[in-house]
């Protein structure tokens, strides 16, 4: 580069250190050096971190003499402390009770799933019930202890807990994996699409499930999905569902949305897991409030109308079904007309609601599936509506634009 | 009869300029991810810096001793007492240029800032106001003036390296007015488009966006990158691993320590002299 390039305002960035003597560079070089090679080093491990949520202090000080000289404790006598010590430190596992006072050991464990989802949660309670238990392992608790716990029960939870932690953590841990650029990452994930569709290459679906897994045990969402897909269909690998939701999970704790798309389809249609309509409502919500797109919108407007995993609500049915409409789905477009024309959760409207059927009759993207219920719902409403109506519903059909989706 | 003037305007005139522009975002694009990138890199050396100086300064120290008494005692058993004058005067040399060095850097870690997200978002508009006004053209034909550009870039430069938010803010809001309140002469900020100028100009920007392009690659591929995505992957796992390695270094160190005191009792038999 010339002296005037040298002089310019935008130029090769270097910093403070960069610029400074040989001897500053190479202690600070020395010291990442030495400390990086430390993290790679299988030795270091640090200290589990163990959470215990307790209102009475005679357990809560119990498993703190129990779990001392094994884990770094946090102690917690309430819902709202344990969740703030979660989020202040990076916690392993967490102990707590299910019934206290304000927050319960539920909502806990329910608030720590949604902000760390690979966090490990093990329920203590002395009054066990089937639902509290039913509820505390659809909410993904790990352990369920009763009061009064034994010494060999609760370390041998908390240390499976950990244990198994720790080994979910090596994937997402750097200090145990070679760091790889993103940029690869994508190319390995591309180059496993381009053997799964034949793009340039000869089809392999083997191969492509290969070049899934390289970028996915690197944690690499998309890859993590598209191998969970190749496990869900059986291709390239022997079909799997269990392995199949392992890496959907795993890309969805990174809110990759296809990955939650796909983990409320395994819901609601029961792959791999007890079909389960709430678990499946609460992905497809996650996956549309990420841009997974319209075929989640739809879902959600069905189960909303249906009351299937939510109580019904045609307002949010209508909520839902109105952004996949926009989108040019032609059921929602159906199924929105319906609300308009009975006036489910929305103002009854015949030139809307025959804007709707319209559509959806002749959607570009492929026509609504049963052209006769169509035709005869059209015929129904035709027979209601006044000239006008239906010049006004023609209108807004001309004046439709589909959003960009996908 | 009144007619509207027509304007004629030389087209590549005009495709040169939209060239020049999406260079220039392209640009700046590059420079804030660079920027943001860098930041965070050197926040976790900043940081590492300061929880390891003690115990590395203490170990390049014993170093410099234990290298300076093994020369010192071999020219002691030659005879030679030039070498081992020489061998004083080096490690002399050395231990205050390594002080100086880890001084330096302590200063360099006070100053580092690491910037939040709105900070950030702030430093992507404070670059693309600075990099509308830079022009590296501009006074290329004016000596006199070329001086004050440079001081100015190197003033620009020099506050996004110590992610000083405020002077950068000051310059972007008012260049006139930094200069002035710097002492420094007045330059001309508005645009006198060339055909030959935005040639050159937009040849300079393509020259910048490969080398800047490089710099991120670089920075990406870095021992320093890898430490610092470990770092924000693993909430804390920064000052696990400083402890970890200070207990490596006060071993490394007692070593050191032992040697240093062999070699000066070494010195002493045979010159019946202490040694620094």
């Amino acid at each position: 580069m010339n002296e005037k390039n040298n002089h310019a305002l935008v130029r090769r960035p270097s910093s403070a250190v960069e610029k400074a003597a040989p001897g500053v560079k190479r202690i600070l070089s020395g010291m990442v050096t030495d400390t990086l090679a430390l993290a790679k080093t299988p030795s270091f491990k640090r200290r589990g971190r163990l959470l215990i949520v307790d209102h009475e202090e005679g357990p809560r000080e119990s498993l703190r003499v129990i779990f001392k000289d094994e884990y770094d404790l946090f102690m917690a006598e309430d819902g709202v402390t344990a969740i703030e010590l979660a989020q202040q430190h990076d916690i392993d596992v967490v102990v707590t009770e299910i019934y206290m006072p304000g927050i319960s050991g539920i909502d806990v464990l329910e608030r720590l799933k949604y902000m760390k989802p690979d966090i490990e949660v093990i329920i203590m309670t002395g009054f066990e019930t089937n639902d509290t238990r039913r509820s505390a392992l659809r909410l993904g608790a790990c352990g369920y202890i009763n009061k009064p716990f034994d010494i060999t029960t609760i370390r041998a939870a908390v240390g499976k807990a950990m244990q198994r932690r720790m080994l979910e953590s090596k994937i997402s841990d750097a200090g145990t994996l070679p760091v790889v650029a993103d940029t690869d990452l994508d190319n390995w994930c591309q180059t496993g699409y381009k053997y799964l569709f034949g793009e340039g290459v000869a089809k392999d679906a083997v191969e492509a499930a290969k070049w899934f897994r390289k970028a996915a045990e690197q944690n690499h969402a998309k890859a993590q999905c598209a191998l969970g897909n190749c496990y869900c269909s059986g291709e390239g690998v022997t079909k799997d569902y269990v392995e199949a939701l392992n890496w959907y999970r795993k890309a969805a704790e990174k809110s990759y949305a296809g990955a939650e798309f796909r983990l409320g389809y395994c819901y609601r249609e029961g792959e791999g897991v007890a079909k389960d309509y709430a678990e499946a409502v609460k992905w497809f919500r996650r996956a549309a409030e990420h841009g997974s797109g319209r075929q989640a919108e739809y879902n959600l407007g069905v189960f909303y109308e249906k009351g299937e995993g939510v109580a019904r609500d045609y307002a949010e049915a209508v909520k839902w079904y109105r952004k996949a409409a926009e989108k040019d789905h032609a059921k929602a477009q159906y199924n929105l007309g319906v609300c308009y024309e009975k006036g489910h959760g929305v103002q009854q409207n015949f030139p809307e609601a025959y804007k709707l059927y319209k559509l959806a009759a002749n959607n570009r993207l492929g026509p609504f599936d049963d052209q006769e219920i169509i035709a005869g719902i059209l015929k129904q409403i035709v027979a209601r509506m006044t000239a006008v109506e239906i010049a006004e519903g023609e209108r807004r059909i001309r004046e439709f634009h589909p959003q960009n989706f996908e | 009869m009144k007619t509207s003037p027509v304007i004629y305007a030389s087209p590549e005139l005009e495709q040169l300029r939209h060239l020049v522009a999406g260079a220039r975002s392209q640009l700046v694009e590059l420079e804030v991810e660079y920027t943001k990138e860098k930041s965070r890199v050197d926040a976790v050396q900043a940081v590492l810096f300061r929880l390891l100086r003690e115990h590395y300064q203490k170990r390049d120290g014993l170093r410099l001793t234990v290298d300076y008494r093994r020369k010192f005692l071999d020219s002691l058993t030659r005879g030679d007492s030039k070498a081992a004058k020489q061998a004083e005067q080096n490690f002399e040399q050395a231990k205050t240029q390594s002080d100086k060095d880890y001084e330096e850097l302590a200063a360099a870690a006070d100053k580092k800032k690491q910037l939040t997200a709105e900070q950030e978002t702030e430093l992507t508009q404070l670059w693309k106001k600075l990099v509308k006004l830079y022009h590296p053209d501009r006074f290329a034909n004016e000596p006199d003036k070329l001086e004050t550009y440079h001081k100015l870039t190197a003033a620009i430069n020099q506050a996004k390296d110590d992610g000083d938010i405020e002077t950068l803010r000051e310059i972007a809001e008012d260049p006139e007015g930094f200069l002035f309140r710097k002492g420094w002469a007045a330059l001309d900020f508005s645009d006198k488009e060339e055909l030959n100028q935005l040639r050159r100009l937009h040849e300079t920007l393509q020259k910048e966006i490969a080398a800047v392009a490089e710099s991120l690659k670089n920075l990406r591929e870095s021992p320093d990158h890898e430490l610092c995505k470990i770092v924000e992957q693993k909430p804390g796992v920064l000052d696990e691993l400083a402890v970890e390695r200070a207990k490596q270094l006060e071993i490394e160190n007692a070593e050191l320590e032992k040697q240093a005191e062999r070699l000066a009792e070494e010195i002493k038999k045979l010159s019946g002299q202490s040694t620094s």
